[in-house]
């Protein structure tokens, strides 16, 4: 029995050797038994879409927002393109391998939706130059990829304009993940936004250097609000709940992000910002029909959701405690209107 | 012979058993998802085993679990429960990734030198542990874990302070030198070279409880007086086997480094210590056994990503599906452990066994 499992062992290896041998020798399109696509040969002319999110598809945040997105694109599209999600490849470790199963396994698009997608995307693109891969929010791109982006400095900018409008104390504050990427964009949005109401205004700013990280946002939303502070925006994914627990214990105002998280704090979530990311996808794809994604270069390979296109958008004003007046209020809605036709410097990071 | 083989035969089909049961009781939560289990197990297998790039990362994962099933079985064939090689593995990447990247001699210099870097830090992050109870009767079990917290908030320190990346805000390290990382054996497929290394250890594996050293690591394991009367230095051996056992865990970690990370970073470690215990007892510290349910965690592993990747059954599930199948399946290990005398005699019980039903 040994000796059997020993030639068990054996003929894997070899069963591997000549697997490779075999798939070196130039068989590209590797077929796929999914069992997901008993639609038969109507499926095979889709096209194949993976969508891979670092966290959950129902965080009310920055994976949720893709989603929506991704499936509204789906939705529409419905006899052309097949969707298939995974959640929670958060670790840099299981990145890579997922990536290339999805490009070996015939997909036509994969997608990694985060910063820290940016190198195993990159890497994976150039050895499947076949497959189209998307980044969101991340670094580089090869021909056969391209970047995803939002521009939050103009969404910080609007919720620095609200927080400096709606305190009371004159100190605000900013709490952001991973720091880098569009989060310090949108940080320094934010800071230029609330010194154009008033230029000196107390800002306090904090990164907890991580994106799921809800206690350490929390725990800086509480010393915040301790000492002073009276609204808050937070412009990252599973943090935000942190700091959303704190507004809503601290009985303070939060600003959110990338979804409308007035559900998660009725009496305490003033107003946010929400992306949607459905539009983009639209060009993104029309790119990819027409071929003009292969040939685009430099600037064009990132394609941005932002106030002028309407993929960045704010929530309603939800003034429990009755700080905005009436004047204030249309100061917003001007801003906005402004943002909307790019008529304000933003800041460069 | 012929009755190590029948009782071999019991082996493997009390663990088949096993594993058809913890298999059924996955699909009915499968099926409580709302999914498909045939379609579920299906992927899982095509996962593993449906082309060249999906074996490949069978073997990618078999690398470090396989090495650190060995090691931990080294330990606990003395009865050492040395629990710790994710730290060892861990210790074992930091110091490989610090020569590669900031020992400046030439590169021919530094793989060699990183090589024995890993190996030392991992067998003396072991060795610790091993003088601690020598010295003071420390219980190995704590200690090792303990080391394994340190060696795990040292690597996320290093990485978000003096390693991290110069030009990333990730927590990981910079990449090693591209001459350092080890060779990609088919085209772009992530099985390296360091399969090789593999091969070696396995070869060394399958005798070495045949040589003077692993008879007296077996002999410790009988307990401390059979070994003194035996007259066996126990203290040194009881280092000796712990060096060894943290030895191969740092081997696996520096494979890892140079064949599949090019970095250190949080989350290297990817649970393999934990595994590799559990290898080790399914294994029931044999080094055949060792290798096959090292195998079949692979597959496990590959397939049950593959399984969250291309199904709609929710992660929890495919999480649980794991869980369960490792407990059933260690569940009747257990159930063996609780026998007397079962390591040597445990062929002949067996058998008798048998012959009693």
């Amino acid at each position: 029995m040994m000796k059997l499992k020993t030639l068990t062992a054996l003929g894997l290896t070899l069963a591997l050797t000549a697997g490779c041998l075999a798939g070196c020798g130039g068989t590209s399109d590797t077929e796929e038994g999914s069992a997901g696509d008993d639609a038969g040969a109507e499926t095979a002319e889709k096209t194949r879409i993976a969508l891979v999110l670092p966290g959950k598809k129902d965080d009310v945040s920055f994976n949720q927002a893709m989603y929506e997105g991704m499936m509204e694109y789906a939705d529409a599209h419905a006899d052309e393109v097949e969707v298939r999600v995974v959640e929670g490849i958060y670790d840099v470790s299981d990145i890579e391998p997922t990536l290339i199963e999805y490009a070996d396994s015939g997909y036509d698009v994969v997608i990694g939706h985060g910063y820290q997608f940016s190198e195993p995307v990159n890497t994976v693109a150039q050895q499947y130059p076949d497959t189209y891969f998307l980044l969101g929010c991340g670094v580089g791109y090869q021909t056969n990829s391209a970047c995803y982006d939002v521009q939050l400095e103009a969404g910080g900018y609007l919720m620095g304009v609200v927080a400096a409008l709606a305190t009371e104390s004159g100190k605000i504050g900013v709490i952001g993940g991973g720091e880098g990427s569009e989060i310090t964009r949108g940080h320094e949005g934010f800071k230029a936004g609330a010194r154009s109401i008033n230029p000196d205004i107390n800002i306090q700013e904090v990164y907890t250097g991580d994106w799921n990280d809800t206690t350490g946002a929390y725990e800086a939303a509480v010393s915040m609000y301790d000492s002073g502070v009276d609204v808050i925006w937070h412009s990252g994914d599973g943090i935000g709940l942190g700091v959303v627990q704190a507004a809503v214990e601290k009985d303070q105002y939060v600003l959110g992000n990338v979804e409308d998280q007035y559900t998660l704090g009725p009496e305490n979530v003033l107003s946010g910002l929400q992306y949607e990311w459905g539009s983009v996808l639209e060009t993104i794809f029309a790119d990819i029909k027409s071929g003009a994604f292969l040939t685009n270069e430099g600037d064009a390979k990132t394609y941005w959701i932002n106030v002028a296109n309407s993929g960045l958008s704010m929530t309603e004003l939800n003034d429990v405690k009755g700080r905005l007046t009436d004047e204030e209020k249309a100061t917003i809605e001007t801003v906005y209107e402004q943002l909307h036709n790019d008529e304000i410097d933003l800041p460069e990071v | 012979m012929n009755k190590r083989l029948r009782s071999a035969v019991g082996q493997v089909c009390g663990t088949i058993l096993m594993l058809i049961v913890a298999l059924a009781v996955g699909a009915v939560l499968v099926a409580i998802s709302g999914n498909s289990p045939a379609e579920a197990y299906l992927t899982m297998l095509n996962g593993a085993f449906g082309s060249p790039q999906k074996i490949s990362e069978v073997f990618v994962k078999l690398i470090p679990i396989l090495l650190m099933a060995f090691g931990t079985s080294v330990a606990f064939r003395a009865k050492l429960w040395n629990i710790g090689a994710s730290g060892q593995f861990i210790m074992g990447s930091v110091a490989a990734t610090a020569v590669a990247l900031y020992v400046q001699v030439p590169i021919a210099l530094r793989v060699p030198l990183s090589f024995a870097a890993a190996l030392v830090a991992g067998a003396l992050w072991a060795g610790i542990a091993g003088l601690l109870k020598v010295k003071f009767n420390a219980n190995e079990v704590i200690t090792t874990l303990m080391l394994n917290y340190i060696a795990t908030y040292f690597l996320l320190y290093l990485v978000n302070g003096p390693m991290q990346d110069p030009s990333s805000d990730l927590s990981q390290s910079a990449l090693v030198p591209e001459e350092m990382k080890l060779t990609r054996l088919f085209g772009t497929y992530r099985l390296h070279s360091g399969i090789f290394l593999l091969l070696i250890v396995v070869v060394i594996m399958l005798f070495f409880w045949r040589t003077s050293l692993g008879y007296r690591i077996d002999l410790v394991g009988q307990g401390r007086k059979v070994a003194t009367y035996a007259g066996l230095p126990v203290d040194r051996t009881i280092i000796i086997t712990m060096l060894i056992s943290g030895l191969l865990s740092g081997l696996a970690g520096w494979i890892e480094t140079f064949g599949i990370q090019y970095r250190i970073l949080d989350g290297i470690e990817a649970n393999y210590g934990d595994i590799s215990n559990i290898i080790a007892l399914l294994g029931e510290l044999n080094p055949v056994g060792i290798i096959a349910s090292a195998l079949f965690f692979a597959v496990l592993l590959v397939g049950g990503a593959s399984m969250q990747r291309m199904t709609d059954v929710p992660y929890s599930v495919v999480d649980v599906v794991q869980g369960l199948i490792i407990i059933f399946v260690v569940a009747k290990v257990i159930f063996k452990f609780r026998r007397p005398s079962w390591f040597r005699r445990a062929g002949a019980r067996k058998e008798a066994a048998k012959n009693a039903q």
